[in-house]
């Protein structure tokens, strides 16, 4: 790996102070860029005629969701294209040195020391045996810091340190796994700037962070980047977030740049249909709620009585718990003893009929624990879940069978939420077997039903969970969720892990099946966006508690708890909302 | 505006200023039907149950038929021997004891004057009855015992990885060894039950680890949530989708449980003198193994042609049975 760098030798750029450059002068420039990946069907091009151009120390975003090369264009900068790709056109200029065929110390060189990298995942871009000092160490010296030990070590603080880390000389003795989620993020962004590059790429450097975490990450590495005069290159699916950091937007769509130009005029007035749909669609964006078709919980619950086909339901209030709490018992250090963890505090709420509720917190707020007790998954500690007027805890075993049907979850990963060896046949007919629901006909006359109303073609129940996209796992998610004709659906973060697009989908999607079928969501997410479009009341969890309980224009016109607020401020794009409105 | 450029962009006061050069708005001609298939599927009917899709995908596969003909053959000749030879492998001539092969001997003939095709052809039975039978008892044996202590967790995998370590530590062939020798009636059944009995710790430590992963996935809660017993949900949910290292590792034991016999019988306490084994001709060839090679390439020539049959349709079933692995 230690290469002698005579590229950079030749350039005359001092040794920690780049960013010199004629700032009219483009930093980096894509033109034409052609990258195609062989695989077993033959040549697939990832990234078709792309260009991109970024001046010295700014701010410059790709936006597009997963599969549309944004990735991929930021890796052939640096010559890390993954598998078979290869960069089969165009050209990439970086401070005035044709990169796309330069030979392979060159680009070598380059890494680290003239374009940085914040990878996406913090968790896995750390290696888990070597401590954080040493990584760093092990960073700079691959760009070639020369100096004594002692420099070495003072030199690592100060990257830490810079990076946000408080207390850097005691933090670089740890290892990853005793750092959250954001100091290694905070890490990675210190290693990736350590050698002073003229350009950052950041790979998506917050979409595994909460939202609060996200923001603190965001602007400390704006503020790092503006003083060291750094370039940052963000690749982002988040439009808010790209339009909130950057100047500069490139939408990226099916390898192909749709749209480029000022963030502001692509936000405000969008001219390619692609980027206009994901203006409309962005979460961050929008207004307000979506359809809005339910007028009263009244009227959804004729409707549902109608499409039971039995007798109105006992009381208006579908779900409803009070003092709910969970207690794990954590293993201490020595056997036998235990610490005790409190997972869900003390919590009360009720789902009307027809309505949605939704659980608002950060990882770790307790809410996913709560909304498995509501599923009968978890047992409480103390508290009861009263389901339709009746305690759960008190079902037989006969009873409690029933009440399954009555309630059904819908999960986050729509990778691991269906069981790849059964068919989408099979996976949705599953409960209607278990339950003894009709013969093998009507069975099967039900799925394709239920496929009709997720909006797939029938002919999709042939299909194994692995030759769908992510939207359609969902839908096949909810349509086996709702085979049972449930009367309330926990979603537990199910449109988290979609992009933008179809997470716009699916919403309206369960929008409409909650108008049709008068269900009645409980959805627990970290993302106050999609709250606001398909929430009308929420509970904002934190630390186990409840913190804040009111309707979903309470919370976000009138917020009372500096925690929401936090909360709402931290929303990617949350301030060009009234900019937008307009256009 | 270099100077604010964090200040969110839709407060900024200031107007927009004139685009650099390379960075003017641009926007691509509109796609031509590419934006509504976002969320479109692949759609075509093709055949539906996992079983059936399997067998669609093996049939494709040349390693299929290789393999499947292979085993088929095996099978004949462990079952059938008289149809592929008609000489008796235990009429033996020293007098023509390392003849070389001649019409109607194409293998020539072993130490003892016995004809070495008929051994081969006979010997099939003994050691692929062991190899199957042995490779069976372990796989359910080990399966059970890994998936319950896997799946249920808590004191049935404390004492049933105890349990499972204890049988880890006994080396195969001391084990066999103690007990084979107090047997007095040496059948292939009872070879293949006592390297069943020292043998299915390794793929019941597999298979608790598999499924250790695949209970964890969101599948099995949807499955919980549906009201599915435990039960249910481990044979219908979690073993399906822990097959395949219990696969691969079975056909790769079949191969050792041959050649583990063939160890005891060298040892002689395998199957009785008088029972033709491949295991049992390889180790009666080794002292031969630098003057006369061709005695040991017959039978050892067919434990590899075995090993490698059912290894080889181990891999293709694995591969037709995991959706992921398909390729249409």
């Amino acid at each position: 790996m230690t290469t002698q760098f005579p590229v950079s030798d030749g350039n005359a750029t001092p040794e920690s102070a780049p960013a010199v450059a004629d700032p009219n002068k483009p930093l980096l420039e894509i033109r034409d860029l052609q990258i195609s990946f062989t695989t077993g069907v033959g040549e697939v091009h990832a990234v078709r005629g792309a260009n991109l151009t970024v001046y010295p120390g700014q701010n410059v975003a790709i936006v597009g969701e997963s599969g549309s090369g944004k990735s991929t264009t930021a890796a052939s900068i640096i010559d890390l294209l993954p598998g078979t790709g290869k960069v089969t056109g165009g050209s990439i200029m970086f401070d005035g040195r044709e990169l796309v065929g330069a030979p392979r110390a060159e680009t070598e060189a380059l890494r680290g020391r003239a374009i940085g990298m914040v990878p996406q995942d913090p968790m896995s871009n750390l290696n888990p045996v070597w401590r954080i000092g040493t990584q760093v160490t092990e960073a700079l010296k691959a760009n070639g810091f020369k100096g004594s030990k002692a420099e070495l070590r003072t030199r690592v603080a100060d990257v830490l340190a810079e990076a946000g880390l408080p207390d850097a000389e005691r933090r670089a003795r740890q290892y990853p796994h005793e750092f959250s989620g954001g100091m290694r993020q905070r890490a990675l962004i210190g290693i990736g700037l350590a050698s002073r590059p003229q350009l950052l790429i950041a790979d998506e450097p917050t979409s595994a962070l909460d939202v609060t975490v996200q923001r603190q990450i965001l602007d400390h590495l704006g503020d790092m980047t503006r003083d060291l005069g750094t370039a940052v290159l963000f690749i982002t699916h988040d439009l808010g977030l790209a339009a909130e950091r950057a100047e500069h937007l490139v939408v990226m769509f099916k390898g192909q740049v749709v749209e480029s130009g000022p963030a502001q005029q692509i936000l405000a007035d969008p001219q390619h249909p692609y980027t206009k749909r994901l203006v409309a669609s962005a979460p961050s964006l929008a207004s307000r709620r979506i359809q809005t078709a339910h007028v009263s919980g009244q009227e959804s619950a004729e409707l549902h009585a109608h499409h039971l086909g039995e007798k109105p339901p006992a009381s208006n209030e579908a779900v409803k718990v009070e003092h709910l709490t969970k207690v794990f018992q954590i293993r201490g250090a020595r056997p036998g003893s235990s610490t005790d963890f409190t997972a869900v505090d003390d919590v009360s709420f009720t789902l009307g009929r027809g309505r949605t509720l939704a659980l608002v917190g950060e990882s770790g707020s307790g809410k996913s624990t709560a909304a498995n007790m509501v599923l009968g998954l978890l047992e409480p500690t103390s508290g009861t879940v009263e389901f339709d007027g009746t305690d759960v805890s008190t079902l037989n075993p006969k009873q409690a069978f029933a009440f399954r049907r009555r309630i059904q979850p819908v999960f986050q990963n729509p990778y691991g939420s269906l069981d790849p060896m059964f068919s989408i046949y099979r996976s949705i007919e599953e409960p209607l077997k278990l339950h003894n629901v009709g013969s093998k006909k009507s069975r099967e006359k039900r799925v394709r039903e239920l496929l009709d109303m997720v909006s797939l073609p029938q002919s999709a129940m042939r299909r194994f969970p692995n030759e769908l996209s992510g939207g359609q796992r969902q839908r096949i998610a909810i349509a086996r969720a709702l085979a049972l004709k449930p009367e309330v659906v926990v979603l537990d973060e199910a449109v988290s892990a979609l992009d933008v697009l179809v997470q716009a989908q699916i919403l309206d999607l369960l929008d409409e099946l909650q108008t049709d079928l008068g269900l009645s969501y409980l959805f627990i997410t970290h993302d106050l966006a999609v709250v606001r479009q398909i929430a009308d009341d929420v509970v904002v969890m934190q630390n186990g508690k409840v913190v804040e309980q009111a309707t979903t224009d309470e919370v976000f016109d009138n917020p009372r708890q500096q925690y929401t607020r936090d909360l709402l401020e931290a929303i990617p794009g949350a301030h060009l909302v009234g900019n937008v409105a307009g256009g | 505006m270099p100077e604010n450029r964090y200040e969110p962009v839709g407060r900024s006061a200031t107007p927009t200023p004139a685009p650099r050069p390379g960075q003017e708005h641009f926007t691509a001609p509109a796609d031509e039907g590419g934006l509504g298939a976002v969320d479109a599927v692949a759609t075509d009917e093709t055949p539906t149950s996992l079983w059936r899709d399997a067998w669609h995908q093996m049939r494709r596969r040349p390693l299929f038929w290789v393999s499947g003909t292979v085993i088929v053959i095996v099978v004949l000749v462990a079952a059938f021997p008289g149809l592929f030879t008609s000489i008796d492998p235990r009429a033996c001539d020293l007098a023509r004891a390392l003849e070389g092969p001649q019409a109607g001997h194409p293998f020539g003939f072993d130490r003892q004057g016995c004809d070495i095709y008929s051994r081969t052809m006979y010997g099939a039975r003994a050691s692929v009855v062991v190899g199957v039978l042995a490779t069976s008892m372990v796989v359910i044996l080990g399966t059970t015992i890994g998936a319950i202590a896997g799946y249920y967790g808590k004191w049935f995998d404390t004492i049933l990885s105890r349990i499972t370590d204890i049988f880890f530590a006994i080396p195969l062939v001391l084990g066999a060894i103690v007990i084979m020798s107090i047997a007095t009636n040496r059948t292939s059944f009872l070879v293949a039950f006592v390297l069943a009995v020292f043998g299915w710790t390794q793929i019941a430590r597999i298979t608790r680890g598999t499924v250790l992963s695949v209970k964890n996935n969101e599948f099995v809660t949807a499955a919980k949530s549906l009201g599915m017993g435990r039960g249910q949900i481990l044979v219908r949910h979690v073993l399906p989708n822990s097959a395949a290292p219990i696969i691969v590792y079975a056909t790769v034991a079949l191969g050792q449980f041959i050649v583990a016999e063939a160890t005891l019988s060298f040892l002689g306490i395998g199957l009785p003198p008088d029972v033709v084994s491949w295991g049992g001709d390889i180790s009666a060839a080794q002292g031969a193994i630098r003057t006369d090679p061709e005695i040991l390439l017959y039978p050892a020539g067919g434990l590899a042609v075995t090993v490698l049959g059912f290894m080889m349709m181990g891999d293709v079933v694995r591969d037709a049975l995991d959706p992921k692995a398909r390729k249409r």
